[in-house]
């Protein structure tokens, strides 16, 4: 081996070990591997600059059987050396997105069929819960998009002996049945006979048909052709307490008390120790 | 039903803060927690979601009376008002020894009022219990809001039994701890006449 060759391995092992050591990152084992094959291709480097030349102990263009065994180890350099820029690519690609193994790592930790303790906290407190105005649940509505009564609702008949109307607002019909506006153009309220008010007042939402609103309104139709067809008279109306309660008549409204057993009993000296009074007991 | 630990001589009752979801239950029990002498409650543990809801149930413990030398201590509970949640009130609701149903006092939510009334009744009755048997009191919550209905309409609806109803606005805390103060009184009158009567 002479002094060129001696400078190339030098080279070899400082460029090799330089780009195993870039490679491996902070991986002890992957740069001491990445030093020996440094070490390795570096002598292979040289071996092949002697060849080339013509200088040092083997010229491998003069003798074959040298010549050959220098051929052999440039196809392993070249090799070698694709496979630590492989890896060195590799490498850079995982910096930029996190590879699968990794993925699967962090799925791991994220969803866990450990059961999972439930969080006990103890309240904050001075923090009084933020008070939304809130919005009822949406009505019932049947599979077909339209407005229904709830499950196991059984129509009601008008209460017999009762007399006098409510006038329901119109919006509150075109609110449960919107195709019903082009009835009720011009008119701001709808009569709706009291009695069949009646039965429903304890449930506070009153269901009816729009057929049994509309009876008491058609006399006031012009021709048959104002009519809605069948299936709209059909739909129901949904009627909240609100629209009816001041116009039904307050005696509809009393009811007889019957105190609980728990209410009859006597007071007790224990129970003064709970003073009525507005502030902290 | 209360228990007795006649070791630590405790006699431990259970108030349940019934009512649809959104009425108050969870801010009554804020209400309370933050007004009353820290001797006198614990902390109180809150499962909700994200959102703010009662998930499980809010608890909150205080010690307040005596009788005969035992210390009567009242465990209060909230229920999650939403109507799917309806196990956990039922898992809740057992074993109370008297309940405030918080009403909320909007006319919007008169028709959730009544059917949350109406799925107490049916949860006591699946444990044989009859809301004539079970001191409870009626709370109506958020007067101060607009558009509410008045008190004797919810007393038709809510009240046929004819139970001490009181006004709130529990963000304020105004009513809160009356309601409280009466529920207390009737079930420690309750459970003194179970006394004397030998039935505990």
């Amino acid at each position: 081996m002479n002094a060129i060759g001696i400078i190339l391995l030098v080279v070899g092992i400082v460029v090799y070990s330089g780009v195993a050591w870039v490679a491996s990152k902070k991986s002890a084992p992957l740069t001491l591997i990445g030093v020996l094959v440094g070490v390795f291709l570096g002598f292979l480097i040289s071996q092949l600059a002697a060849a080339v030349t013509g200088n040092g102990v083997s010229p491998s263009f003069v003798f074959k059987p040298e010549g050959a065994v220098n051929y052999i180890v440039i196809i392993i350099s070249t090799l070698a050396t694709a496979g630590i820029l492989y890896g060195l690519l590799g490498w850079l690609s995982s910096n930029s997105e996190t590879s699968p193994t990794v993925k699967r790592e962090v799925e791991k930790q994220k969803f866990n069929f450990a059961t999972r303790p439930a969080v006990r906290e103890p309240a904050k407190p001075m923090v009084i819960a933020n008070r939304t105005v809130v919005k009822p649940g949406a009505p019932p509505v049947s599979p077909s998009g339209v407005l229904a009564p709830p499950e196991g609702f059984v129509p009601v008949l008008p209460t017999e002996g009762v007399f006098g109307m409510v006038a329901i607002p119109a919006s509150v019909i075109t609110d449960s049945i919107p195709e019903a506006a082009k009835y009720l153009e011009g008119m701001t309220t709808v009569r709706v006979r009291l009695a069949l008010f009646v039965p429903q007042l304890k449930k506070a939402t009153v269901w009816l048909t729009w057929r049994q609103v509309a009876m008491q309104n058609d006399s006031d139709r012009a021709t048959e052709n104002d009519r809605p067809d069948a299936d709209l008279l059909n739909r129901w109306v949904r009627v909240p307490p609100q629209a009816y309660v001041a116009q039904v008549p307050i005696e509809y409204f009393k009811v007889t008390a019957i105190p609980p057993v728990w209410m009859k009993q006597t007071p007790v000296a224990q129970e003064e120790q709970f003073p009525l009074t507005e502030g902290p007991l | 039903m209360a228990s007795i630990n006649y070791a630590t001589k405790e006699i431990n009752c259970k108030l349940v803060y019934y009512g649809p979801g959104m009425c108050g239950k969870t801010t009554n029990l804020q209400v309370i927690h933050s007004r009353l002498d820290a001797n006198k409650r614990a902390d109180m543990v809150s499962l909700a979601t994200p959102g703010e809801r009662t998930l499980y149930f809010d608890f909150l413990p205080i010690s307040m009376a005596e009788i005969n030398g035992f210390v009567v201590k009242f465990g209060l509970y909230t229920v999650p008002g939403q109507v799917m949640y309806n196990a956990t009130r039922k898992l809740v609701l057992r074993g109370a020894d008297g309940v405030v149903f918080v009403a909320d006092s909007q006319w919007r939510l008169m028709q959730e009022n009544v059917d949350s009334l109406e799925n107490l009744q049916a949860n006591l009755a699946e444990y044989n219990v009859n809301l004539n048997e079970l001191p409870y009191i009626m709370q109506y919550n958020k007067r101060d809001l607009p558009e509410i209905a008045p008190t004797w309409y919810m007393d038709y609806l809510l009240n046929g039994r004819g139970v001490p109803t009181y006004e709130a606005c529990a963000t304020e805390g105004k009513g809160v701890f009356t309601t409280l103060s009466v529920l207390c009184r009737f079930v420690i009158r309750d459970l003194v006449h179970r006394f004397e009567s030998g039935s505990f």
